[in-house]
């Protein structure tokens, strides 16, 4: 009797356990169908009392459709033993604490996180990053990062890469061509690599779902940072028998703010869809390490066809002027000092200005 | 308490262990179904009505702000047709002004060639298919849920347009042209109607602010087809009409290719 007495107290605890038709649930579901809640499930006309512990008939005034008459519990042995519910106490059950078998019940349920990004370490990879806003250039290029997540809204983050294709716009070269103008030199900066290190917010969490089946999950990311980058300027565009030359400019300041999405396709990848600005300040007033009074040197040096070296070995130039850039011959066989007269041109002209470079990343990372 | 009773209890708290799990599971999926199944704002089967605001995302030598009103049904909660009609307001950037002040102010180019993607759009219709199976919340802030549509919109439609030369002036003294080659109306010459047909495709999202209500962000492209003089001997070019640029030796360019002008939309719906 004892036994049976025993068996009989743990059956019945069992099926307490296994069917939570009332219940105080934890916070699954984070605002349930509360009567005077602040959600925006208040806009639904959910008719279900509040939890009392005690079985009700009162029918929801809201029939339920013909798939939303089978509970999910009832697999379980509470459920099987039990008699179908009505479709009024059906609409009533409380799951995790809110009515879920009413379907006017609409649930609020962005705010628990299947994913936590807490403590945790990304890897992303931009595959393709590629300017949006290019009048006078236009970079693509690709970048990785690492963000180190130290709570679930704030990480910190390095991130750096390579433009493999840095070149003038078309609007530049059809200016060129058309009406023989082109951009001031510091307008037509090209960036050929950058590093930044900043921080990364993500205040936004949400939730989609894909026509009526497939969830997903997503943040928005907001970040911002400040590092520095490689920069270059085209001397002499390319022609059928001759590659571009372009003269390097030197380091940058960047800086630079971004906003995007963050996709959580599992625990373990996310996709990123990011817009990306990246301001930096351009002054051409060096081509190569050489300043005006340099490049007016060399191609003294350059026109009375004596060797640049000589120049230099005699103490005339600046000590950041490399000018072995404009020594010697390139793969076509044309002589580097043709560029000499487009750069002391260049930064005779002198000109400044910020450039905001506004690319689109897309890119896909490894959350350890 | 001997090894049966043992026995019974372990069964069955494996039993009841497992069967919590169950329905932790359940209740789990349930209220992910439910959370899909329920949208908050159903649009199947409504009509609405919209009117948007665009600006040019990258202006080179023309920007355009264009006015639009929309109307559309939503066959259902992930598609719906709409048409898009209005006016855009329209006009050179200063780099264009720049531009054509240097050209004229420069007499050694002999040969003018006209510059691309100057067509201005103005009027205009399109009728489009909104493709919007993604449905979603997020939180601004913790009380604060925002339902929304990612949507994907194509269509096509027709625009009049006007082409005001930044090169080609006939009459022109100094560095200002109060006489450029002007395309505008229904009858535009050999250079190509300025009725053009017009393909726009748009990626946006629909933000539902109440039941009635929504917000819109879009990015929106409008394509359509662009056609140039070049070749004009300067010397002789007299006059800024077709007809005299074509005496100058003026052809049309067979690379003229297609003009894309990309807007960022902001709207507002109103869902009867």
């Amino acid at each position: 009797m004892r036994f049976v007495m025993l068996l009989a107290a743990l059956f019945w605890a069992t099926t307490t356990v296994a069917a939570p038709v009332f219940t105080d649930a934890p916070t699954k579901v984070a605002q349930a169908a509360s009567s005077n809640s602040n959600d925006d499930d208040e806009d639904e006309p959910v008719k279900s009392p509040a939890p009392t512990g005690t079985t009700t008939t009162a029918p929801a005034k809201t029939p339920a459709k013909t798939e939303d008459k089978k509970p999910a519990a009832a697999a379980t042995p509470a459920a099987a033993t039990e008699a179908k519910p009505a479709d009024g106490e059906d609409q009533m059950r409380l799951v995790s604490g809110a009515p879920l078998f009413n379907p006017n019940v609409a649930v609020h349920i962005v705010e628990k996180k299947d994913h936590p990004d807490v403590g945790r370490l990304e890897a992303v990879l931009y595959a393709v990053t590629a300017q949006i806003n290019g009048k006078f250039t236009q970079h693509f290029g690709t970048q990785g990062g690492l963000v180190w997540h130290l709570n679930e809204n704030f990480g910190l983050q390095v991130t750096g890469g390579g433009n493999w294709y840095n070149e003038e716009s078309s609007l530049n070269s059809e200016l060129a061509e058309k009406v023989a103008a082109t951009a001031q030199a510091a307008t037509a900066l090209l960036l050929t690599w950058g590093v930044m290190g900043g921080v990364e917010v993500t205040p936004i969490y949400g939730k989609f779902a894909l026509f009526e089946s497939t969830l997903a999950h997503f943040s928005i990311v907001v970040s911002g940072g400040a590092g520095v980058g490689g920069s270059r300027l085209m001397l002499k565009a390319a022609n059928a028998t001759q590659d571009a030359t372009y003269g390097d400019m030197g380091l940058r300041f960047l800086t630079g703010i971004g906003l995007g999405f963050r996709l959580q396709v599992s625990d373990h990848f996310a996709l990123r869809f990011e817009v990306r600005d990246t301001v930096y300040t351009a002054r051409a007033d060096r081509v190569n390490g050489c300043n005006f009074d340099d490049l007016a040197a060399l191609q003294k040096q350059a026109d009375q066809s004596q060797p640049l070296r000589a120049v230099a070995d005699a103490g005339k130039l600046s000590g950041s002027c490399n000018w072995e850039k404009f020594d010697g011959v390139d793969t076509a066989g044309v002589k580097r000092s043709s560029d000499l007269t487009r750069a002391k041109n260049l930064v005779k002209d002198l000109s400044s200005d910020v450039i905001n470079n506004v690319s689109f990343f897309l890119g896909a990372s490894f959350l350890f | 308490m001997n090894r049966t009773t043992l026995r019974i209890i372990g069964c069955l708290a494996v039993a009841m262990m497992s069967t919590q799990a169950r329905a932790d599971d359940e209740d789990a999926a349930l209220v992910e179904k439910v959370a899909v199944r329920n949208r908050l704002y159903s649009v199947a089967g409504r009509w609405e009505l919209g009117a948007n605001v665009g600006i040019s995302l990258l202006p080179r030598l023309t920007e355009h702000y264009n006015l639009n009103l929309a109307v559309g049904i939503n066959v259902a909660d992930w598609l719906a047709f709409e048409l898009r009609g209005g006016y855009a307001i329209s006009r050179h950037t200063s780099l264009a002004d720049d531009v054509a002040s240097k050209f004229f102010a420069n007499t050694s180019i002999s040969k003018i060639k006209d510059l691309a993607d100057l067509w201005q759009m103005a009027h205009n219709a399109v009728l489009g298919v909104r493709f919007q199976p993604i449905y979603g919340k997020l939180n601004l802030t913790a009380e604060v849920p925002v339902h929304f549509q990612l949507y994907v919109w194509v269509g096509g439609g027709a625009g009049l347009f006007k082409r005001e030369s930044l090169v080609i002036c006939g009459n022109h003294s100094g560095s200002d042209c109060g006489d450029n080659y002007f395309v505008q109306g229904l009858s535009a010459g050999d250079i190509g109607g300025a009725i053009k047909p017009v393909v726009s495709l748009a990626l946006g999202f629909r933000f539902f602010i109440a039941n009635h209500h929504a917000i819109k962000l879009e990015a929106r492209d409008w394509s359509y087809l662009d056609s140039y003089y070049e070749g004009i001997d300067r010397a002789t070019l007299v006059g800024s009409d077709e007809a005299a640029i074509q005496r100058a030796g003026g052809q049309l360019s067979p690379n003229a290719g297609i003009t894309n002008l990309v807007q960022f939309d902001l709207g507002y719906s109103f869902i009867f």
